[in-house]
């Protein structure tokens, strides 16, 4: 109850925060892209309408995550507003879980406004609807709780900016994981060869979650691939935050 | 009262003077644009390979692939308009299936542009290769290259060969089939070729697809006009009852 509390405030001051403002950018992004775009494509238009929307989910996401993910538990300790909720019966673990429950409030809403106006726009443009690009704004949204549970985290004991660079550079690497065990494989050393593979599996692995080339040609996502990477995304999610619970738990906040 | 008028010409002449370095720039833009300066190659030599922008592109490598597909489309319309050299096509069109390597259309439009208006068919040829390469249950690529053996190399023998892989895969319409037993037939006939840029015109929904399948099947028709007239034997002009459709 007390989590759901502290989830349902992080959720209003998202909204507070002018958050659902992106929806609007993303609206006419789309909109404007598809109308200048598509005649210009020769053929390809419901293609690259179908590519703009999905990035632009994943873009607009990040955005929301760097912008206010990064100083869900900062804010509060800068403001000294921390001392007045943990003076109340409400742990710091629940107060960690309470952030990013209301942190992935306010990004399921984004996403599913964005993906209805996807399909609007696919419906307006005569292409239909596409229960593909449902999966693949699925598979964005898992993707996006991963990258708030990393900011989370990175909040949980380090400053506002210094946490977006952090959560950006992660979310970089997370796309680069695949590489780095190709970049081992040519290494002289066992044990930086090691090291790689360390890396290469304890970083998260953000390109489990993209399937956004598959759907824009009409490719299914089998549901083995859907439910794996969900249970993947979760399960790396929940790891990170029990590690910012035990960080945060820690911390001394005088 | 004279300080304060001082600083306003002040004011006004520095704004005066920055938009004069602004319009210096913009002559200096217009003289590399306008004349020898800019250098044909140099048109898209910083376009970067499609490894480096798949591995920059954080996970949307197929919003990038459809900047780099209208940056081709912009390329190959602007040089089509003017001097009809083509480069950089066989780069830019690399890149884009790189960074998409499903995008059929790119594969399509990239093999006929090289093979028909740039001069390297075999160039065209590689770039299906790898489409095939990467999907090979899809019978447009198969048929595609099929169509540059016959139309551009006039290699029949490959040309039926690939007709009939693509009669094979899944989906094909039954016209590959019958061009794949055509060219066996009737290989080298003009007809044949014309009927194929008739069926590269319908089934595309590329713009300068159908434009440059329009001019071809003009000018084969010219062709076949001036073999008529210069007495070919009756019997090969009744052979044009046996089209494949």
């Amino acid at each position: 109850m007390r989590v759901i509390a502290i989830a349902r405030n992080t959720f209003r001051e998202a909204l507070r925060d002018k958050m659902l403002y992106v929806l609007v950018v993303f609206s006419v992004v789309l909109v404007v892209s598809t109308r200048i775009m598509s005649p210009l494509a020769l053929g390809e238009g419901v293609k690259i309408t179908k590519d703009i929307g999905l990035s632009a989910i994943s873009f607009f996401g990040m955005l929301a995550i760097i912008v206010m993910g990064t100083g869900l538990v900062h804010k509060e300790i800068d403001k000294r507003t921390i001392f007045v909720i943990l003076a109340k019966p409400v742990s710091r673990q629940e107060f960690i879980l309470g952030k990013f429950l209301g942190m992935a409030d306010a990004l399921i809403a984004i996403v599913l406004v964005m993906l209805i106006t996807l399909e609007l726009t696919l419906l307006v443009s005569r292409a239909g609807f596409d229960v593909l690009v449902l999966k693949a704004g699925f598979l964005t949204f898992i993707e996006l709780l991963v990258m708030t549970s990393i900011a989370v985290l990175f909040s949980s004991f380090s400053t506002t900016a210094l946490s977006a660079i952090f959560t950006f550079s992660f979310y970089v690497v997370g796309h680069f994981t695949g590489d780095i065990l190709l970049f081992a494989a040519k290494l002289p050393s066992a044990f930086t060869q090691h090291v790689c593979r360390f890396l290469y599996y304890v970083l998260p692995d953000l390109q489990l979650f993209n399937v956004r080339g598959m759907v824009v040609h009409g490719m299914d996502v089998s549901t083995e691939r859907l439910l794996a990477a969900t249970a993947y995304g979760l399960l790396y999610a929940a790891g990170a935050l029990l590690l910012s619970a035990v960080v945060f738990s820690r911390r001394d906040f005088k | 009262m004279e300080l304060s008028r001082a600083r306003k010409l002040t004011e006004v002449l520095l704004v005066l003077f920055a938009l004069g370095l602004i319009f210096s720039g913009i002559c200096v833009k217009k003289a590399i644009i306008g004349r020898a300066l800019a250098q044909p190659a140099e048109e898209l030599m910083y376009f970067p390979s499609g490894t480096f922008v798949r591995q920059t592109s954080l996970g949307q490598e197929s919003t990038v692939a459809d900047l780099a597909w209208l940056r081709a489309i912009q390329y190959y319309g602007h040089h089509r308009l003017t001097d009809r050299r083509y480069a950089m096509v066989g780069h830019i069109f690399d890149v884009v299936t790189t960074l998409d390597p499903q995008f059929i259309q790119a594969y399509v439009f990239g093999a006929l542009v090289l093979s028909q208006d740039a001069g390297k068919p075999y160039e065209g040829l590689a770039l299906l290769r790898k489409g095939m390469r990467h999907n090979p249950e899809n019978w447009i690529l198969a048929f595609e290259m099929g169509f540059i053996y016959y139309v551009v190399l006039r290699d029949y023998r490959s040309a039926g060969e690939y007709f009939s892989i693509s009669s094979r895969l899944p989906g094909a319409p039954d016209y590959t089939s019958r061009f794949a037993a055509f060219v066996e037939e009737r290989a080298g006939h003009t007809e044949t070729a014309i009927k194929l840029w008739q069926e590269i015109a319908a089934s595309s929904p590329n713009k300068y697809v159908r434009e440059m399948a329009e001019e071809k099947m003009a000018e084969l028709k010219a062709e076949l006009d001036k073999e008529a007239s210069g007495g070919v034997s009756e019997g090969r002009e009744g052979q044009t009852d046996m089209s494949p459709l």
